[in-house]
C-alpha cells in the first residue's frame, strides 16, 4: 500500500510538470473557424475540408532539402491513417486499437499516450483510427468499441466518455470527430453487419448527448418510402468520415455509405439518404438537403468522403460549391442553395462502365443494368468496389484552383449477391464471397493515380500515375507542393502542384495511407505523417497478388515521420 | 438519467455515460449452461445429439434458470461438429462428446487471427473455415490450424451431454479469438 502510494504520487508531480511546463491554448470556435497558419487544429486542417496549409517554407525551390528530423514508432501493427494534429507545438496523433499519443511537435518527446482498453470480443473488420478533434483543453477521440472519449490534453487523463451505440450490434467508429458549435459530431461504422447508420452530437464540455440523425428514416419519415418492408432497420448507410462544416450556415456536410446488403435488389427503391451528402444543422441534427450521387447502390460504392466547400466558376458565376470525387468514378459539382443542394455538373474521372447518362438538370444517374449485380446475378462492374477514389481525401489549393484526386483507374471487379439471413453483429453483406474478386485487363501497367482538375474550368490540369494502386491522402500547401504516399512501395511524395512533376520522395518503413499534415512551431515549417500500412490498402494488395499483378509483401508497424528543411546546408 | 459517475483516484470527476445497461448476455459461458441453436427458426432451441448431422450447428449457451441466451458476444458462439470417434486425436478426445454414431466437438466460432466470425465448412476435410483471410482448422484434431494466416487453434469449450441436452462443464481450452494487439 505504501509502495502504491509513493508511484502515485509521482506520477502526479510528473504530470504535473508538464501541466505547469507549458500553458495550453484552449481551442475555440474562432480558432477552428480561422486556424493560425502553423496549426492543424482538425481531419482536414480547415472546415471546408482542404486540406491546405498556407505555410510556404518548405517550398518547389527548396523541396530538395527536406530531411527527417524525427520519427516516432507507435508499436502498432495495421492502418494508421490520422493526420498529426498539432496546436501551439503539442501535437496528437492516434493509432489503430485507439491509442492518443501527445508529442511535442518541434522535438518528438512523448507527453503523455492512452490505450483504449476495449473489449475482449471486438472484433473489428477496419482496424484503424483517423485522428483527433479538438476543443478547449480536451483531445476527443471515436473508438472502435463506439465510445467518444475525451482527454484532457494536457495530461492524456479521461475528463468523460459517452457511449454512442452498442458495438455488439456491429457499430464501431473510425472518424475523427468533427467539432464545431461546441459540440463533438461523429457518424458510425458497420456498413457490413447490418446497422442502420447515423451522426451524433455530443455537447463538447459534457459529453451530454445532444441530436442523433439517422441516415435511413423510419417509416412515415421522408425518403422512407424508398425501402421497402423492414429494410430500412438493417439498411446500412454508415457515416465513417469526417464531415465538412459551413459556419456561416451552420450545416455540416456528410457523405453516407452504401445501403445494405450490398446488392441493391435486397433492397429494391432509391434507399435515401445512402451514397448521398447529407446537410445537418449543427444545433438541431435536422437534415436541411441532401443530394444523392447514385440510388440503390450495388457496388459497395461508399460514397463517405466529404465534400470540400470550394467556391468555383460556371459560365460566369461564382457558386458556392461542394465538390466530391465519388467512390463511384464521377467527379461531383454540385450548388449549396438555401434549403436544397443544386446539381451543377458531373463527368468521370476514371473508367466508369456502370453509368450509361447523368440528368443535366437533376444530377440523376443511369444505370447499365448488366453491370448491376443482384442476387443470383453476377455482374462486372468499373471501378471497382473500392472505386474512383476510395477515403483517402482529395486537397484543393486556393493559389493553383486545382482539386488533388487520390485515384485509382483500370481497376474492375465481378459480385455476385447471395441471400443472407440477418444476424445482429455478424457480417450482413449478401455477397458470394467464393466468387468475388478484382478484375484487371492483361494490358494494364498502372493503377494509383494523382489528378489535378480545375475547379473553374472543369479540365483535368495533370495526372501522374504509378503501377502500385494508391490509398494516399493528399496534402497541399502554400509552397505549391502537394504531398501524397499511398503507394504499395512505401514512398512518400511531394508534387509540384502547377505541373504533377516529382520534387522530391523518401521511402519509409511501411506504406502510407495516413492523411498528412504541416504546421510551424517557433517559425519552422514541418511536414508529418504516418506511415502504417494496413486495412483496405493491404486487402487491395492482397487481391492484386491472388491476380499476379504484384508480388510485394508490404511491411505492417506504424511510425510517424516528420519532415523539415535540412538546416546545415 | 442512464449515468454514472465515477471519481478518478487523481480526484478528478469522470463522466462516464452508456446507453446500453447491464449486457448479462455478453457474460462467457458458465457451468450448467445449455447449448441452445444460435440461429433461425429454431434460434433459443435446445440442441439435441441428432440435431448435428454433416454440417456444423451455430450454438450459443443459455443460463437455465433465468433463460438468457448469451448472444451478445462473438466469442460466445460456438460451432458444434459431429464426427467419427476413431479420427479423432488424443488431444480433441479430451474435449469429445459420446453420442453415437460418433462424438460431438464443440469450437469457439471466433478465429484466431483477426476474431472473424468463422462460418465456413469444408465437408470433404471437416476443416471449418474462416471466411475472412481463409484460415482452416481441423476439427478432428483439435482445431489445428492447417492453412491461413491464423497460427493458433480454435478454443473448445468442454460439454457433457445430460438428459438428452449439452451442458458447459468447463471454460474454453485457450483464450478465444486473436491475441491482443
Amino acid at each position: 500500500m505504501r509502495f502504491l502510494r509513493i508511484c502515485l504520487l509521482g506520477a502526479l508531480a510528473f504530470s504535473g510538470l508538464h501541466a505547469g511546463g507549458a500553458e495550453y491554448a484552449a481551442v475555440t470556435d474562432e480558432r477552428l473557424a480561422n486556424p493560425e497558419p502553423g496549426n492543424w487544429l482538425m481531419y482536414r486542417r480547415t472546415f471546408d475540408s482542404h486540406g491546405y496549409s498556407p505555410l510556404d517554407e518548405i517550398n518547389v525551390d527548396n523541396v530538395e532539402r527536406l530531411k527527417p528530423l524525427w520519427t516516432f514508432s507507435t508499436g502498432l501493427r495495421e492502418g494508421h491513417q490520422a493526420p498529426p494534429v498539432v496546436n501551439d507545438g503539442r501535437m496528437f496523433i492516434t493509432t489503430p486499437h485507439n491509442h492518443v499519443i501527445a508529442l511535442d511537435a518541434a522535438t518528438g518527446e512523448q507527453l503523455w499516450r492512452y490505450q483504449r482498453d476495449l473489449p475482449e470480443d471486438l472484433w473489428q473488420m477496419h482496424p484503424t483510427n483517423r485522428g483527433v478533434g479538438l476543443h478547449g483543453a480536451l483531445v476527443f477521440m471515436a473508438t472502435a468499441d463506439c465510445y467518444v472519449v475525451a482527454l484532457d490534453a494536457v495530461t492524456g487523463e479521461v475528463v468523460w466518455e459517452t457511449e454512442v451505440e452498442d458495438y455488439g450490434a456491429g457499430y464501431y467508429m473510425t472518424l475523427a470527430p468533427l467539432v464545431a458549435a461546441g459540440k463533438v459530431m461523429v457518424g458510425v461504422s458497420g456498413g457490413e453487419f447490418g446497422i442502420r447508420g447515423f451522426v451524433a452530437a455530443l455537447d463538447a464540455t459534457t459529453g451530454e448527448p445532444a441530436w442523433k440523425t439517422y441516415t435511413v428514416p423510419a417509416p412515415g419519415e421522408p425518403g422512407s418510402e424508398s425501402w421497402p418492408g423492414d429494410s430500412w432497420k438493417t439498411g446500412g448507410v454508415p457515416v465513417w468520415i469526417t464531415g465538412s462544416y459551413d459556419p456561416a450556415t451552420r450545416l455540416s456536410y456528410w457523405g453516407t455509405g452504401n445501403g445494405g446488403p450490398w446488392t441493391g435488389d435486397a433492397r429494391a427503391g432509391d434507399n435515401l439518404y445512402a451514397t448521398s451528402v447529407i446537410a445537418l444543422d449543427v444545433d438541431s441534427g435536422e437534415l436541411a438537403s441532401y443530394h444523392q450521387y447514385h440510388w440503390n447502390d450495388s457496388w459497395d460504392w461508399d460514397e463517405v468522403s466529404a465534400p470540400l466547400l470550394i467556391q468555383f466558376q460556371r459560365a460566369g458565376r461564382r457558386i458556392a460549391g461542394l465538390v466530391h470525387p465519388g467512390r463511384n468514378g464521377y467527379l461531383w459539382f454540385l450548388e449549396r442553395k438555401e434549403g436544397s443542394i443544386g446539381f451543377v455538373d458531373a463527368k468521370p474521372y476514371v473508367r466508369q462502365d456502370v453509368i450509361t447518362a447523368v440528368d443535366p438538370a437533376t444530377g440523376r444517374v443511369s444505370y447499365d443494368d448488366a453491370r448491376k449485380p443482384g442476387i443470383g446475378k453476377a455482374a462486372t462492374f468499373c471501378p471497382s468496389h473500392w472505386g474512383g477514389k476510395d477515403w483517402p481525401p482529395a486537397a484543393f489549393s486556393p493559389r493553383t484552383r486545382l482539386l488533388y484526386v487520390p485515384a485509382n483507374d483500370n481497376v474492375c471487379a465481378h459480385l455476385e449477391g447471395v441471400e443472407e439471413e440477418y444476424r445482429e453483429g455478424r457480417t450482413f453483406m449478401g455477397a458470394n464471397m467464393e466468387t468475388f474478386t478484382l478484375i484487371l485487363d492483361p494490358d494494364t501497367a498502372t493503377i494509383g493515380e494523382l489528378q489535378a482538375w480545375h475547379v473553374d474550368t472543369f479540365e483535368k490540369v495533370w495526372s501522374v500515375a504509378f503501377k502500385s494502386h494508391n490509398w494516399g491522402p493528399v496534402l497541399a500547401t502554400a509552397g505549391d507542393l502537394v504531398f501524397m504516399g499511398g503507394t504499395n512501395d512505401r514512398y512518400f511524395r511531394a508534387f509540384d502542384a502547377t505541373n504533377g512533376d516529382l520534387l522530391w520522395q523518401q521511402r519509409t518503413n511501411s506504406g502510407i495511407t495516413g492523411v498528412p499534415s504541416s504546421y510551424a512551431v517557433n517559425g519552422r515549417q514541418y511536414v508529418a505523417v504516418l506511415s502504417g500500412w494496413g486495412v483496405d490498402a493491404e486487402r487491395q494488395q492482397q487481391s492484386l497478388r491472388d491476380l499476379g499483378y504484384t508480388d510485394l509483401a508490404v511491411p505492417q508497424g506504424g511510425v510517424l515521420w516528420v519532415f523539415g528543411l535540412d538546416e546545415k546546408r | 438519467m442512464n449515468r454514472r459517475q465515477l471519481v478518478a483516484a487523481t480526484g478528478s470527476l469522470v463522466l462516464i455515460r452508456p446507453v446500453t445497461a447491464a449486457k448479462p448476455r455478453r457474460a462467457k459461458p458458465q457451468p450448467g449452461d445449455v447449448l441452445v441453436h444460435a440461429f433461425g427458426d429454431r434460434a433459443g432451441v435446445d440442441i439435441a445429439p441428432d440435431d448435428i448431422d454433416t454440417e456444423p450447428v451455430s450454438a450459443f449457451p443459455k443460463e437455465p434458470g433465468s433463460g438468457v441466451v448469451r448472444d451478445g458476444s462473438l466469442h460466445n458462439q460456438l460451432a458444434m461438429v459431429r464426427i467419427d470417434s476413431d479420427r479423432l486425436s488424443p488431444k480433441a478426445r479430451r474435449y469429445a462428446v459420446d453420442a453415437p454414431p460418433g462424438s460431438i466437438l464443440v469450437f469457439s466460432a471466433a478465429c484466431t487471427h483477426t476474431g472473424c466470425e468463422v462460418n465456413g465448412w469444408r465437408p470433404e476435410s471437416r476443416h471449418l473455415v474462416c471466411p475472412c483471410h481463409g484460415s482452416e482448422f481441423d476439427v478432428a484434431d483439435a482445431a489445428r490450424v492447417v492453412n491461413g494466416p491464423a497460427s493458433k487453434p480454435l478454443a473448445m469449450l468442454r460439454v457433457e451431454l445430460a438428459a438428452g441436452v449439452f451442458k458447459v462443464t468447463g471454460g474454453f481450452s485457450r483464450r478465444v479469438g486473436p491475441e491482443p494487439p
